[in-house]
């Protein structure tokens, strides 16, 4: 049984704003190893990120997930690819509670689970609060329980530390060895230079 | 078909067929104009009831006529950009918009200078006039919308997801003088036995029709080749700009 | 139908929670109707025949003043990125929108009509019709806003041109809804208006969920 690796690109190209910005992109991903992202300001690393997470068309090439053409979104344990973009996609009308209990439900993760991720963050104290008073690191923090409670093993990450402290940062970095070394994967475009081993680089530009 | 289709799905072949069609399509419409106004004005009777006035129908049925082969047309490329993902269908949906709202008031302009002596009114809100003018309205708000967006690629292909939602019009306004028969004529031309018109008055139309056709199809390719044009300019540009600053 | 119900209990929670403009509209639908006996004067004679048509003006405005937030909250915080990665169809998203859209300014619309149209003097036993008219047509209003709401997100400001694209598209509902209680009023009958009303939402909901989320994965590129 040969080893298909979870996500392979060939000689993938990609536009924004109707003009090619990278071409010939061949990566592959296999279990228990991250992919970092690196290049200069407009290198197109959103962009791919974003290609592979099925929001942006590419021009050319291929992008394969465990060798076929379609893109995986669901298995019996839920989504198998989590998205940490720019966006944060909390509802600021809402609590932080409502907000992390919508995609556990959604997800149908046990709610120690999610308990679990709050406390590794230290967030249980602003749980009632509505996301609009949290500031940008706090609502940074928010999205990245979220991710760790998500049963996707495939994280896309673009730039995840953003607005994030020094403390957080290391924080992160740990969640994000913790993932690999248990098996998940992660392909994460950063400015950092995280420390994981079983990782490569892909810089763009 | 699809072959034809496929083969000029490649903008620089487009590019090149409709250059070379361009000005056959131009002399068409000429000259097809020439013989229809000298068939409508000179070559035709008058109307026994209407005298002289009938010949305001020779712009104003043709003209009604593309204002609504356009708009199907559009569907059509429409469908064919969004489900076929042809890649030039959704720049010719664009780039026909305008000239189906140029045929569309034509029409409404026509047929109110038309009306006046005949029924006595400027306008009435009857079924037909009330759906022209609202697809009017909707090839406005069309060109408005597509206009706004600044990119090309996107803006054409917003051009076809419009169409698309304003498709339902298109069967009320061509069943809508069956359903609630008021002040407009009935259909007398496109009807299941053929036409009641008699031959004389239908040769000046159909002359005038291809003539419109004619006038539909270079404005269309030359709408197309501008926004191919503009596209291919900014990607110049921006190259250039790149290039510069290295 | 769980993800639905979910879904849908999202939405209402984050427009209940003051975060849209709900209220809003609904507001404007009472003053667009009031405008009417004021605009028009007190001729009860003048405003029996109109008020199925002022009724009918009102809920279009409120519907177009209302559809900008359809989708634009949730594309422009990300939501709708997660709950695609999440397996559910846009297309599933898009109609769970539109039905929450509907509940919240349709349905209302549809409850309050009887006794504003009585306000505007409309006779009672035209009521009847003019609800169910107002039933059958206020979830095309929302289907087919509903593109022009998607597209928006790809513009980013939206405003003018949505409403100026929008109204046109509605104007065949409107015409075949106000022309129900005109009909119904003046005695020829208004089932074949009703008919043909009913007709719009099936061809609406099969096409536009497929075109609404073409628009948003168009503003994703």
């Amino acid at each position: 049984m040969t080893n298909i690796p979870l996500i392979e690109t060939n000689a993938l190209s990609f536009e924004r704003g109707g003009r090619e910005i990278a071409s010939n992109i061949s990566i592959v991903l296999n279990k228990g190893e991250a992919i970092f992202v690196k290049g200069k300001n407009g290198s197109g690393k959103t962009t791919f990120l974003r290609c592979l997470a099925g929001f942006v068309p590419i021009s050319s090439g291929s992008i394969l997930w465990w060798g076929k053409e379609t893109f995986p979104f669901l298995n019996k344990q839920g989504p198998i690819v989590a998205w940490l973009g720019h966006l944060n996609a909390l509802k600021s009308v809402m609590s932080v509670k409502d907000n992390l209990n919508f995609y556990a439900d959604i997800w149908r993760v046990e709610h120690k689970i999610v308990n679990n991720a709050i406390e590794q963050l230290s967030f249980e104290q602003y749980l009632d609060f509505p996301v609009s008073w949290l500031s940008a690191g706090e609502k940074r923090r928010l999205s990245i329980i979220r991710l760790m409670f998500c049963p996707a093993k495939i994280w896309l990450l673009d730039e995840p530390s953003s607005f994030l402290d020094e403390y957080n940062r290391e924080q992160l970095q740990k969640i994000m060895r913790n993932h690999v070394y248990s098996e998940g994967s992660i392909i994460c475009s950063t400015h950092d230079d995280i420390n994981i081993s079983n990782s490569k680089m892909l810089v763009l530009g | 078909m699809t072959g034809i289709i496929n083969y000029l799905a490649n903008p620089g072949r487009f590019r090149r067929v409709s250059q070379k069609i361009y000005p056959w399509s131009l002399g068409s419409t000429v000259l097809f104009l020439l013989l229809g106004l000298w068939f409508a004005l000179y070559n035709s009777p008058p109307d026994y009831q209407q005298g002289e006035t009938v010949r305001i129908m020779y712009i104003h049925v043709p003209a009604a006529w593309m204002s609504l082969f356009i708009y199907s047309t559009m569907v059509l490329l429409s469908i064919f950009s969004l489900v076929w993902k042809h890649p030039l269908a959704d720049l010719l949906c664009k780039s026909s918009a305008p000239i189906g709202a140029s045929f569309t008031l034509i029409a409404l302009v026509t047929g109110s200078i038309w009306g006046k002596p005949t029924w006595g009114t400027w306008w009435v809100w009857d079924a037909r006039l009330t759906s022209v003018f609202i697809l009017f309205l909707i090839y406005m708000g069309h060109i408005g919308l597509v206009r706004s967006i600044e990119d090309h690629t996107k803006s054409a292909k917003a051009a076809a997801i419009l169409t698309l939602i304003g498709a339902i019009n298109i069967p009320i306004i061509k069943f809508s003088v069956d359903w609630w028969n008021t002040l407009h004529q009935p259909a007398s031309i496109i009807r299941v036995d053929g036409p009641t018109i008699h031959s004389s008055m239908l040769v000046p139309l159909i002359l005038m029709a291809i003539s419109f056709m004619s006038f539909y199809f270079s404005f269309v390719l030359l709408n197309t080749q501008t926004e191919l044009y503009k596209r291919r300019l900014k990607t110049i540009f921006v190259k250039s700009l790149i290039e510069g600053k290295k | 139908m769980n993800i639905f119900l979910k879904l849908i209990l999202r939405d209402l929670k984050s427009i209940f929670s003051g975060g849209s403009d709900a209220g809003a509209a609904l507001f404007f639908y009472l003053l667009a109707i009031i405008m009417f006996p004021l605009s028009f004067g007190s001729d009860s004679v003048l405003l029996t025949k109109i008020s199925g048509g002022a009724i009918w003006m009102a809920a279009l405005f409120s519907s177009m003043l209302s559809l900008d937030r359809l989708f634009r909250s949730d594309y422009e915080d990300g939501s709708l990125e997660q709950l695609v990665l999440s397996g559910i169809s846009l297309e599933f998203v898009v109609i769970t929108k539109c039905f929450s859209h509907w509940l919240t300014n349709g349905l209302p619309l549809v409850i309050l009509s009887p006794i504003l149209s009585i306000i505007i003097g409309l006779n009672i036993e035209y009521c009847w019709i003019l609800v169910i008219a107002l039933f059958l047509g206020t979830p095309s209003l929302t289907l087919i806003g509903a593109v022009p709401a998607a597209l928006s997100c790809t513009i980013g400001k939206g405003g003018v041109i949505i409403t100026m694209v929008v109204l046109p598209l509605m104007l065949p509902v409107l015409i075949l809804g106000s022309g129900a209680v005109i009909s119904e009023v003046s005695g020829l009958g208004g089932a074949g208006h009703l008919y043909a009303l009913a007709a719009i939402f099936p061809i609406s909901v099969v096409i536009v969920p497929f075109l609404a989320s073409k628009a948003i994965r168009l503003g994703w590129e």
